[in-house]
């Protein structure tokens, strides 16, 4: 096998990582810190932890995230 | 391909689903393959995905790919994210997909299997999915408003707050009535106590993995999750088989509510990245696993229906749940047709996703036919199982007594067949010291699973492995409904008590947060002892109060729907939201009205507790209930029930005449029709 198969097969893994993690809806911190340098460059930026956190609090806490 | 061509085929796709439904109504006698009931369901899917949903997107909403979505308008790469469509629709069927599609059309199998399947497939393509998408649209274009706000700025205060304390009664009966399925499948059942019991460590592991072991590896942390969930099946039948080990497991029903309350309690007050989190990709992940299997599972064997198309039991006189097939086969189905609940979805995190206003086609429209399809896989894997089988899971104790020959006698009194050898046989095969009135549809829909995946996949063999691997996904689709349910639920009661008391609304104050969920978890509790405890089954008096709750909370979204189909000046096509709105509002109150005031005591509560206040007064109780103090508690659940169904009636009297009122005065011009909409901006030309 190719070097260049080998890392094309690795591109497509991360791809349908990425995609199953956004779809079970695991916080995407990765997307979430690129947004804020692009668009705010000067805010502070949370931590992987706070922001997991802060995530997760808010889908736990209104009704519209789980159904029968 | 030509223009002629398609017109072709579409035609071709109606045809042939008119047909498949003809010969489904028409046959009469004989089985009948499942292949006709799915083809009837996709062609019928199909169309109405292409024309309908096509026509609501084009002349109501005009969804415009070039209109910004708030998801571009308001992204903070947080909760407002642009999302690739698929994804999205992924994201959004995981979450409105539950136990709900699949408990429903098994225990509505008791009328025949035609007057489900047509109200599955009717149902959703004008009335579960137009909701959905409706409810959707109007978020997108409202910068992702839930229904509660929507309610409240399109009708009104009252249906605001009518909604709002609506929906906290909906979560109290739907929490109750998953929580005694659970508990249904896994009274008596060493195995699969275990295989469940053993679901929670393994959440902890992962909480804690995901916490300081290696943050943030969701995928690898729920990859462990799923093996050590194939080792809890067979930890389960290796406890199982030890007698010592398996006496201790077995548990009645009473110690596996307390257990469930429990649990109930501590997912409310834990952190969330302990234990709901972890669950809950879990469950995503078991979730799709398993619905794709059953697909496949029936594509491959394409079962025979051995139920009759229609049941004698239309009458009202079923084992499984009193009440005749309208407005019952309506009320039972519920989320598998139309789900209240989904308006909830719609207006929560799925708006703030959409990349382009024309994906709502997909995602709300497309993604409730999905629902749809499970609940039609469920029905076929009911009906699959020979009629005799079915009520002898699925009918309670007080009906066919408790062994296998007064079982096989009361079904054949009723016109099927199975002998007392065949019941002994299938419980041995599954794993089993029983399956008899293991009511609630999720046992009697986990050996119609065993018995596809074990022809399918296996060969015929290891039924009790797929049996139990069945339990253990819709333990698992249960339990983390129930587990953030309760969690939403004290959030929602810390919301409104803290009008009382105000330290009361504190979330993270621990007094408070201990108090609010314990004040929940009673309310939930309560219905779920009362129904462990009913000799008639207590799915029998839970399961329409909850069909009930979920079709009013629809009813609800319609009502919305509608308000902004007119406040947006497009009166004349209103038709289409108040189409299902009546048919809801229709079947909500009959059946609402049968439960409180049917003469018949095992329909209506009210009858049902004379008769056991005149069974007191003449001193002989009906059998299962052992003392007068029971029978007076179990007199004060059946007024509560009716009280509660009140409930529910008086809140749709509430939003539909608060609507009318609102429609009234829009129509008449009295109010100028002003639509809340964000206004329309277009998007940056991509160079």
């Amino acid at each position: 096998m190719t070097v260049r198969s080998m890392s094309r097969i690795r591109t497509s893994l991360r791809a349908i990582a990425e995609i199953t993690r956004r779809v079970i809806g695991a916080p995407d911190y990765e997307r979430y810190a690129a947004h804020m340098r692009q668009r705010h460059p000067g805010e502070r930026l949370l931590t992987r932890e706070e922001f997991a956190r802060l995530l997760l609090e808010e889908k736990y806490s209104k009704p519209g995230g789980r159904c029968c | 391909m030509s223009k002629l061509l398609r017109a072709l085929l579409w035609v071709g796709i109606a045809l042939l689903g008119a047909a498949s439904l003809a010969w489904l109504a028409l046959s009469r006698g004989e089985t009948i393959n499942a292949a006709w009931l799915l083809t009837a369901a996709v062609c019928s899917y199909l169309v109405g995905y292409r024309f309908y949903a096509k026509f609501i997107a084009a002349k109501v909403f005009a969804l415009d790919a070039n209109r910004r979505t708030p998801a571009e308008r308001l992204n903070d790469g947080r909760d407002y994210v642009p999302t690739n469509k698929w994804i999205v629709f992924g994201h959004h069927f995981a979450a409105i997909a539950g136990p709900g599609p699949l408990v429903g059309p098994t225990l509505a199998a008791q009328f025949g299997y035609l007057p489900s399947a047509i109200w599955i497939i009717v149902g959703v393509v004008l009335g579960g999915a137009v909701q959905d998408f409706v409810i959707l649209c109007a978020s997108v274009r409202r910068n992702g408003k839930t229904l509660g706000q929507m309610a409240k700025e399109e009708i009104g205060p009252v249906a605001g707050f009518t909604a709002l304390v609506a929906v906290l009664g909906i979560m109290i009966v739907l929490i109750a009535v998953l929580a005694l399925v659970v508990v249904n499948a896994l009274r008596a059942s060493p195995w699969g106590t275990v295989t469940i019991g053993l679901t929670i460590p393994i959440a902890l592991f992962m909480g804690v993995y995901l916490r300081w072991l290696r943050p943030g590896r969701v995928l690898e942390a729920s990859a462990i999750g799923v093996a050590l969930l194939v080792l809890a099946l067979y930890a389960g039948r290796w406890v199982a088989a030890d007698a010592a080990l398996a006496a201790r497991f077995t548990l009645s029903g009473t110690t596996l509510a307390w257990i469930v309350m429990v649990y109930g309690f501590a997912a409310s007050v834990l952190p969330v990245w302990l234990l709901l989190a972890p669950r809950d990709y879990l469950s995503a992940f078991v979730k799709i696993g398993v619905v794709v299997t059953l697909a496949l599972g029936i594509l491959i064997v394409l079962p025979p229906l051995h139920m009759p198309a229609v049941t004698r039991f239309t009458d009202g006189t079923g084992p499984i749940f009193a009440g005749k097939v309208f407005p019952f086969a309506f009320i039972t189905i519920a989320c598998g047709a139309v789900s209240g609940f989904h308006a909830l979805i719609a207006s929560g995190t799925t708006p703030k996703l959409l990349e382009r206003e024309p994906d709502a086609r997909l995602i709300g429209y497309g993604g409730m036919l999905m629902e749809s399809f499970v609940a039609i896989m469920a029905l076929i894997a009911a009906c699959a199982l020979t009629p005799g089988v079915f009520f002898a899971i699925n009918a309670p104790a007080s009906a066919l007594g408790g062994t296998v020959q007064s079982a096989s006698a009361a079904i054949a009194h009723w016109g099927f067949t199975v002998s007392p050898a065949e019941l002994t046989r299938l419980a041995q095969d599954v794993g089993e010291q029983s399956l008899l009135s293991r009511t609630g549809g999720a046992p009697s829909l986990a050996v119609g699973m065993a018995t596809l995946f074990s022809g399918a996949l296996s060969g015929g063999g290891a039924m009790a492995l797929w049996y139990h691997f069945a339990i253990m996904f819709e333990a698992l689709f249960i339990l983390t409904t129930l587990d953030a349910g309760t969690r939403v639920g004290r959030f929602m009661l810390q919301d409104l008590g803290r009008h009382v008391w105000e330290p009361f609304g504190r979330v993270s104050w621990y007094p408070a947060v201990l108090l609010s969920s314990a004040i929940f978890v009673a309310m939930w509790g309560h219905f779920l002892y009362q129904g462990v405890i009913d000799p008639l089954g207590g799915i029998n008096s839970l399961w329409p109060l909850f069909g009930i709750s979920n079709q009013l909370l629809a009813a609800v979204a319609l009502c919305v729907g509608t308000t902004v189909f007119i406040k947006m000046d497009k009166a004349r096509y209103a038709w289409i939201t108040i189409l299902p709105l009546v048919w809801l509002v229709i079947v909500t109150m009959a059946a609402g009205w049968a439960k409180m005031f049917s003469p018949d005591p095992h329909l209506g509560f009210i009858a049902h507790a004379r008769s056991l206040g005149a069974a007191i007064d003449a001193g002989a109780l009906p059998p299962g209930v052992p003392s007068a103090t029971v029978a007076r508690r179990m007199m004060f659940n059946d007024y509560l029930d009716a009280a509660v169904a009140a409930f529910f009636m008086i809140s749709v009297v509430v939003i539909l005449a608060d609507s009318l009122r609102t429609w009234y005065a829009v129509i008449t011009g009295r109010t100028p029709a002003v639509s809340t909409e964000v206004p329309f901006e277009a998007r940056a030309s991509e160079a």
